[in-house]
C-alpha cells in the first residue's frame, strides 16, 4: 500500500503554521510527503482575518479530528492544532474547552484522541521571542516586526531541544511555552 | 458504450481488467497508468480500424510497450463494447516476428453477443456474415491488422457497426500550443492534442450549425463575440475570433477580429473542449479526456463540466464520458460515485478498483486524494 500523510495542520495564520512546519523539519519529518497543511489565509493588515481564522479554526478541529479518528484504526495520525490565547482571561483550558464544545457532546475529547493542541499565549509571536531567548511576557503584543524565516527556523531549532532535553531549559521561559513542551515532544 | 477493456503485458498493465459505465473519473497518482489505458484505447483504434502500420522505428505494441518486468513476449487486449442491441467483444493476441522485430498478430476475432463476425488467427482470416457463417477465408499478412482492411458490406452490418463505433472513439487532451489556426484540409476527427482543430472546425462548418455552440463560447469567453473561417491562402482557411471589449456593461467600439494564436492558452481550450461537447458528444459515442482541466481557470470548468454530464444524463443521446482527471471540482462532483483509482503498488502493475474513502473519514474526495488516504 502507498503511504499516505500522517499529520494533519489546523492553524490560525502563516506565522503558526510556518513555526509548526519549522519544527517538523527540525524532526526530519518529511513535510512534503507526509504533512497536510490545511488552508490558512494570508494575514491582511488592519483586517479582520484573526477572528475568522479563530472560528475557521474551530470549524476545521472538528472535522479532522473526526477524519483523524476515522482514519486511526489504518495508520498512525496525528492532528496538530495551533491557536492564540490572545486575550488574558484565555489559555490552554479554555481554549481547549472551546474546541471540545464546538465537537459536541456525541464525540467529546478523549485521552488516546490523535491530536496535539498547541495555545500560544499571548501569540505564537511570543513563543518565537521566547524560544529566541528575550525576555517576554504573556500580556504584550510582539506580533511587530514581524519574525524572519531564519528566526523562526532558530526558534523551533530551540523548542526541539527543549522539548527534548529539560535541563537546557531557561527557567524564566513562559509557562504556556514551558508546559507545551511535552506536547512537542509527540510530534516528533 | 466501452463496457470492458482488458490488457495484458503492456507498459504497467499485466492483467489489467477495468469495466466503465456511462460516465467515468478515472483518478490515481502520477505514474499511475491514467494516460496509459487511454493510450491503449488508441492504439487499438489507430491498428484495429484505422489501419495504422507498425513501424520499427516507434514504439508501436512491441519493444518499449512490453512490461519491462514480463518474459512473456505476447500482448493480449480485450475490448466489450454494448451497442447494436448486443454485446461486441474483440480480443488481440500480438507478439513480435522478424528482422527487424515487427508485431505479428496471433489473434484478432470480433465476437457479437458470443458469436463470432470476425477472425484472423496466424495468417488465415475468417469472414462471417451476419448470420454468423464462415463465408470466406483468405491468407493475410500477419504483421497488420485485417479486421481494418475490411469494408462495408450489406453482409457485414454487425462487424461495420463496431468498426464506425471503433473509428469514433475519440481521445482528447487538449493542448492549446498545438492548436492550430489554420485549415489546410477537412478531417472527420480531431487529433489527441486538437493539433488539428481548424482541419475539424473546417469540416464541422459544412456539415452543422454552430449556433449553440458559438452561444455558449460567448457565455464562458468574455467578450467573445464570433468565429469564423476566412481566406488565407489556396485552399487554406483560418480561424478568426472575434473579440468585443466592454467597459462597465458598456461595449466599447473596438471589436477585432484576432488569429487563435493570439488568444489565451485557457481561451485556447475552452474553444476546443465547447466544440468537442457541442459536436463530438453525439448519440452512442464514447469520449476520453485526458486532464482537459489543463490551463483553464478554476471558475471554468464546472460549466463545462456540467454540460457534459447533462449531456451523458440525455437517454436520448446515450453517449459516453471517461475523463482522466486531478482537479478537486471533478473529483468532488465525481468521484464517489463514479470514480475508478488506479494504483501501482510499490510501483509494480497497475491495479483499480472503485474510489471510496476507506476510513469513512467524512474528507472530501479531493482531501483524501491530497492525503493519500483513499488507497489505504
Amino acid at each position: 500500500m502507498s503511504k499516505g500523510i500522517g499529520i494533519v495542520v489546523v492553524c490560525e495564520d502563516q506565522e503558526q503554521q510556518s513555526l509548526l512546519l519549522r519544527y517538523m523539519e527540525t524532526c526530519r519529518i518529511n513535510t512534503s510527503r507526509d504533512v497536510r497543511l490545511t488552508y490558512v489565509p494570508a494575514r491582511i493588515e488592519g483586517g479582520k482575518s484573526k477572528d475568522a481564522g479563530t472560528k475557521r479554526v474551530k470549524e476545521m478541529f472538528v472535522k479532522e479530528l473526526q477524519a483523524c479518528r476515522a482514519r486511526q484504526a489504518k495508520a498512525k495520525t496525528l492532528l496538530i492544532t495551533m491557536i492564540d490565547a490572545d486575550r488574558e482571561k484565555w489559555n490552554y483550558d479554555t481554549r481547549k474547552s472551546e474546541l471540545e464544545a464546538t465537537l459536541g457532546d456525541d464525540a467529546p475529547l478523549k485521552i488516546d484522541d490523535p491530536y496535539v493542541l498547541f495555545v500560544p499565549k499571548r501569540h505564537v509571536e511570543t513563543w518565537i521571542r521566547a524560544a529566541l531567548g528575550s525576555s517576554v511576557n504573556e500580556i504584550d503584543d510582539y506580533k511587530k516586526p514581524m519574525p524572519t524565516k531564519e528566526e523562526i527556523k532558530k526558534a523551533a531549532n530551540n523548542i526541539y531541544l527543549w522539548a527534548h532535553d529539560n535541563s537546557t531549559l531557561n527557567p524564566s521561559l513562559i509557562p504556556s511555552l514551558k508546559n507545551s513542551l511535552p506536547d512537542w515532544k509527540k510530534v516528533g | 458504450m466501452l463496457t470492458r477493456l482488458f490488457v495484458d503485458n503492456y507498459s504497467c498493465m499485466v492483467n489489467f481488467e477495468c469495466t466503465f459505465g456511462p460516465r467515468q473519473l478515472i483518478l490515481g497518482s502520477n505514474g499511475a497508468g491514467k494516460s496509459t489505458l487511454f493510450d491503449v484505447l488508441a492504439l487499438l483504434r489507430d491498428f484495429c480500424v484505422r489501419g495504422k502500420l507498425p513501424n520499427p522505428n516507434d514504439e508501436f505494441f512491441v519493444g518499449r510497450t512490453r512490461t519491462r518486468w514480463q518474459k512473456e513476449p505476447k500482448q493480449a487486449f480485450e475490448i466489450e463494447v454494448n451497442g447494436n442491441d448486443g454485446t461486441y467483444k474483440l480480443r488481440l493476441e500480438i507478439d513480435s516476428y522478424g528482422n527487424p522485430e515487427l508485431p505479428r498478430i496471433v489473434k484478432e476475432q470480433v465476437y457479437f453477443s458470443g458469436k463470432p463476425i470476425f477472425s484472423f488467427e496466424m495468417g488465415e482470416v475468417h469472414l462471417y456474415n451476419d448470420f454468423y457463417q464462415d463465408k470466406i477465408r483468405y491468407p493475410f499478412d500477419w504483421h497488420r491488422s485485417a479486421l481494418a482492411t475490411i469494408t462495408e458490406r450489406k453482409e457485414n452490418t454487425k462487424l461495420s457497426w463496431f468498426k464506425r463505433w471503433f473509428d469514433g472513439l475519440l481521445i482528447v487532451s487538449p493542448d492549446p500550443r498545438q492548436m492550430s489556426g489554420i485549415a489546410a484540409q477537412e478531417v472527420k476527427n480531431p487529433d489527441k492534442y486538437l493539433a488539428n482543430f481548424a482541419d475539424w472546425y473546417r469540416h464541422l462548418r459544412q456539415e452543422t450549425d454552430d449556433h449553440d455552440y458559438i452561444k455558449d463560447l460567448k457565455e464562458v469567453i468574455e467578450g467573445f463575440d464570433g468565429m469564423r473561417l476566412v481566406e488565407a491562402g489556396e485552399r487554406r482557411r483560418e480561424i478568426k475570433v472575434r473579440m468585443t471589449p466592454s467597459e462597465n456593461g458598456n461595449i466599447l467600439k473596438q471589436d477585432s477580429e484576432y488569429l487563435l494564436s493570439e488568444l489565451s492558452d485557457g481561451q485556447r481550450v475552452l474553444i476546443g473542449l465547447y466544440a468537442i461537447l457541442h459536436f463530438a458528444l453525439k448519440e452512442g459515442s464514447t469520449l476520453c479526456f485526458d486532464e482537459p482541466d489543463n490551463f483553464i481557470a478554476l471558475r471554468e470548468i464546472q460549466p463545462w463540466l456540467t454540460k457534459v454530464i447533462d449531456r451523458t444524463e440525455d437517454e436520448k443521446s446515450a453517449s459516453q464520458v471517461l475523463i482522466a482527471s486531478h482537479h478537486p471540482e471533478l473529483l468532488n462532483r465525481m468521484a464517489f460515485k463514479e470514480g475508478l483509482f488506479l494504483d501501482r503498488p510499490g510501483g509494480r502493475y497497475t491495479k483499480v478498483r472503485k474510489f471510496d474513502d476507506p476510513s469513512q473519514t467524512g474528507l472530501s474526495a479531493a482531501e483524501l486524494v491530497a492525503r493519500g488516504w483513499e488507497r489505504e
